[in-house]
């Protein structure tokens, strides 16, 4: 496309909205998954839903492709541009246009931060419940694109679980409102289908958010194993009691080691695998919880137990797990991480296979993992300076997402199926449901101008190259699931 | 007499019974025009699709998978939820969501077709909140599976999520996966009398942003009563309760059982005078109008209140509909007709004039297309404008 076409849609945007320099390009080639870069023609900053309906409108009558991006955290390149299009970014939407807590509701714009929804609720003792590790700094329109996760999933759910009604515009400049201002609705879930649609469907231009009672108090427990296969049956003792914890992590000795060397959180020395636990809630039902959840840690093959006795020591144990990722660059100059999914009975048999996969490619993996739900969240660490390395980890890492294909799970819990994974959807989907899935994508953008290269396989390919820290993974200000 | 006898199917000499998922397919490739049901226990949302052959899903019953240690359940969508609740209570497991019309027959796939939640949506979410994976057959004869079969899952578009509350319109629910919780060991509930029904609605919304973590909140305006359920270790719900009443600094009455959870789940809270019953997604402010309007037609209009004020249940006779279809029209809102006996039927089930536009009717009606490409299902259900009385 010649570059004069861009220059309708400049005329079309009050002045500076639409940037082509190559310093703001240059910021926007790229997201949290480094692999994969490529250089947009343009970049439109609007500050009103008005203006971001122009610019859709106008790349619908244009047919020039487009990807609206918040704060540019996607693990899966579920916002990288494609060199024919324009980038969207949407961060000056930022605006938490109301709170309603008798309702325990929230309309925020796209740009909001994830964190501000329930700095916003604390004062009336409420919170938003999706806490992606990137919370700090992603924004609610990238959450709801795709539907992402965090440590907690498996008591309060998804991203998905939280939206209870969006305003957006699609891919055909259409307005649409799915969903309400209640909880409850009639009709086909319009919002939970736009809710992880990656950006294929169009915009969200405003999101209602339930909000939840902030839990009173937090019981976390750090327990030290001696092997992975007796933190895992830990995990199942503890579903097995019918304790519902909010969070369930695991770590082994590789990130363990990592998470030590960067913020020396004090792990059990020697162990393995160590188990965070974490219940929550108000303290009389904590009191009585608690208490059942040691009688079970004592009846596993734990070696030693760390209880946080207040906020700095929880926050110290939470500093190792989140650290993880980041500190995994201690490790090695470059790693890759996965997010696939497995059932939790299958644990144990999956790491004892992701053990012969790193072996076999002589490539050490790291393993982190929301242990409660499967989601696992292998480090393959390797050297991108060493001729063939990269290509050894992404074969890695494509063995251990069909190994989660295989064992009845998914290729993505939390951070979305993107650039990264496309590849992998018609091995996880048959062909009448990947056939479907095109219907849908058809439904709201015939053209396909919508985030195109994302979820579905064959189309263009970004280009590759080296792998590392996101830059403020390497600042410490946000860190990976 | 059975709830069943008591209202009873507009077409319950005409369905035909699916011997096999392929069955259902051969009937869709065949041409076939299909509206889906189990047992009927929400009639009138099959009662309207006058050129569509009722096609019973009884037959395709059966839990298929349950792994207690997963928290996940998956079961043909015939199956009703009575066996369902069985099996997971057996394993100390639950939906949360308090699904209703158990007693009466109702079947998984149609409480996911209706998207009708219990009480217990408060604390942990709806269905949609707990549904992870479906099987369909859609408008083109094909069985599609979307979704997953464990508790996470972002890959591909949420289809399941999609098909909570499409009335059959979207394609045929023939395997349904739920995310289950382990049961709580003990419940206790309550009541707060209170004095009108603003004083309900701020009583609701103390409860709801407090730090018990109930189960459920429900109000009922005749009793002028707002109930509130606890869930957990027996010590902890006493201490909760003790807690709770302080803090409100009115009397709470503390019960074991509660008539008023179970009334909600059978559908049976109603003036027996009245013929259709209907849900109504609100909010506090919503209820405060409905309330007035209850008032205004005290022997055909009744209504409960549920999920903190999140939905309506409302029970009212045919003589009142027009003024309640205005109601709803100057609230901007759309109510649901679930159940309705006697000679005079609404025309449609969907009631109220929620605004809808072209565009966004357009994306709707596509979306429609997509799942149901040769249209073997029944349009999706519309708003019917009401000029104001």
């Amino acid at each position: 496309m010649s570059q004069s076409r861009f220059e309708s849609l400049r005329d079309l945007l009050p002045a500076d909205l639409f940037q082509d320099d190559d310093a703001t390009l240059a910021a926007f080639e790229s997201d949290g998954l480094t692999a994969f870069r490529c250089r947009p023609q343009g970049v439109v900053l609007p500050r009103t839903n008005e203006e971001v309906i122009r610019t859709v409108q106008w790349c619908h009558e244009n047919s020039v492709p487009f990807v609206a991006r918040g704060s540019g955290t996607s693990l899966s390149g579920g916002s990288m541009p494609v060199s024919d299009g324009i980038v969207i970014s949407l961060n000056r939407l930022q605006k938490i246009l109301s709170l309603d807590p008798d309702n325990r509701i929230a309309v925020v714009q796209p740009g909001v931060v994830n964190l501000q929804v329930s700095a916003a609720a604390a004062p009336h003792g409420l919170y938003y419940a999706p806490d992606p590790s990137s919370q700090k700094i992603c924004t609610i329109g990238g959450n709801v694109a795709f539907n992402s996760g965090g440590a907690h999933c498996l008591k309060y759910g998804m991203t998905s679980n939280h939206v209870v009604g969006i305003q957006a515009i699609t891919a055909t400049g259409k307005l649409v409102e799915f969903g309400g201002q209640s909880v409850e609705s009639i009709g086909p879930d319009w919002t939970g289908l736009f809710c992880g649609s990656e950006g294929l469907f169009g915009i969200a231009l405003e999101i209602t958010l339930r909000l939840l009672p902030k839990p009173e108090q937090f019981h976390t427990v750090l327990v030290g194993y001696h092997s992975l296969r007796d933190a895992g049956d830990a995990v199942s003792a503890v579903i097995e009691s019918g304790l519902l914890p909010g969070a369930m992590e695991i770590m082994e000795s590789l990130a363990i080691e990592a998470a030590e060397a960067a913020t020396a959180c004090g792990y059990p020395k020697d162990a393995e695998a160590v188990l965070i636990v974490e219940l929550e809630g108000p303290r009389e039902k904590l009191a009585a919880e608690q208490a059942q959840l040691e009688s079970v840690i004592a009846g596993t093959n734990a070696f030693e137990t760390v209880v946080a006795e207040n906020a700095e020591q929880r926050d110290k144990i939470w500093a190792g797990r989140k650290s993880a990722f980041s500190a995994a660059g201690l490790l090695s100059p470059d790693f890759l991480v996965q997010d696939g999914v497995v059932p939790r009975k299958r644990l144990g048999e999956a790491l004892e296979r992701i053990q012969v996969i790193s072996s076999a490619s002589g490539l050490r993996v790291a393993n982190v993992f929301h242990a409660g739900d499967g989601n696992l969240h292998p480090l393959i660490l390797f050297d991108d300076s060493v001729p063939g390395e990269l290509e050894r980890a992404e074969a890695c890492a494509g063995e251990i997402l069909r190994l989660c294909i295989e064992m009845g799970g998914s290729i993505t819990g939390e951070h979305g199926v993107g650039v990264e994974k496309r590849d992998f959807m018609p091995e996880m989907y048959d062909q009448p449901t990947m056939d479907l899935m095109h219907r849908l994508r058809h439904a709201f953008d015939p053209q396909q101008i919508a985030n195109p290269g994302k979820m579905f396989p064959g189309t263009e390919a970004p280009a590759l190259t080296a792998h590392g820290l996101h830059p403020l993974e390497k600042a410490g200000v946000i860190s990976r699931e | 007499m059975s709830n069943d006898q008591k209202f009873p199917s507009a077409d319950a000499g005409d369905v035909q019974v699916a011997s096999s998922v392929t069955d259902l397919q051969q009937r869709v490739r065949d041409g076939q025009k299909l509206l889906p049901v189990g047992r009927q226990t929400k009639a009138p949302l099959a009662a309207f699709a006058v050129d569509y052959q009722a096609i019973s899903l009884n037959t395709l019953s059966g839990i298929q998978e349950y792994e207690p240690s997963e928290y996940t359940f998956t079961a043909l969508a015939g199956t009703p939820l009575s066996e369902i609740v069985a099996a997971l209570a057996s394993q100390r497991q639950y939906l949360p969501f308090d699904p209703v019309l158990i007693d009466q027959g109702a079947t998984l796939g149609g409480t996911v077709g209706s998207g009708i939640n219990g009480p217990g949506r408060q604390r942990y979410g709806g269905l949609r909140d707990f549904i992870l994976g479906a099987e369909i057959v859609t408008g083109d004869g094909h069985l599609v599976s979307t979704g997953g079969k464990v508790v996470k899952n972002a890959a591909g578009f949420d289809v399941p999520k999609l098909m909570v509350g499409s009335c059959g319109r979207l394609g045929i629910l023939t395997s349904l996966t739920f995310k289950v919780f382990p049961a709580p060991p003990f419940q206790l509930s309550g009541g707060v009398v209170c004095q009108n029904v603003q004083d309900a609605c701020q009583v609701i919304a103390q409860l709801a942003a407090g730090r018990w973590e109930l189960d459920a909140i429900d109000f009922d305006p005749q009793a002028m009563t707002v109930y509130f359920r606890l869930a957990g270790p027996e010590a902890a719900c006493l201490q909760l309760a003790a807690n709770l009443q302080q803090h409100l600094g009115r009397e709470v009455v503390m019960l074991p059982e509660l008539d008023h959870w179970s009334q909600i789940a059978q559908l049976r809270c109603f003036s027996s005078s009245h013929s259709l019953v209907a849900r109504l997604p609100a909010d506090l402010s919503l209820i405060k109008h409905l309330h007035q309007f209850a008032h205004q037609h005290a022997d055909e209009f009744a209504y409960r209140v549920s999920v903190a004020g999140a939905l309506a249940w409302l029970s009212f006779s045919h003589g009142v509909l027009a003024e309640f279809q205005a109601f709803l029209s100057q609230h901007q809102a759309a109510a649901l007709v679930i159940r309705q006996e006697g000679g005079d039927r609404v025309t449609q089930p969907l009631l109220g004039a929620r605004q809808v536009s072209t565009s966004q009717q357009s994306v709707q009606q596509a979306i429609k297309l997509a799942m149901d490409p040769t249209q073997a299902f029944p349009p999706l259900l519309d708003f019917v404008p009401v000029a104001a009385q």
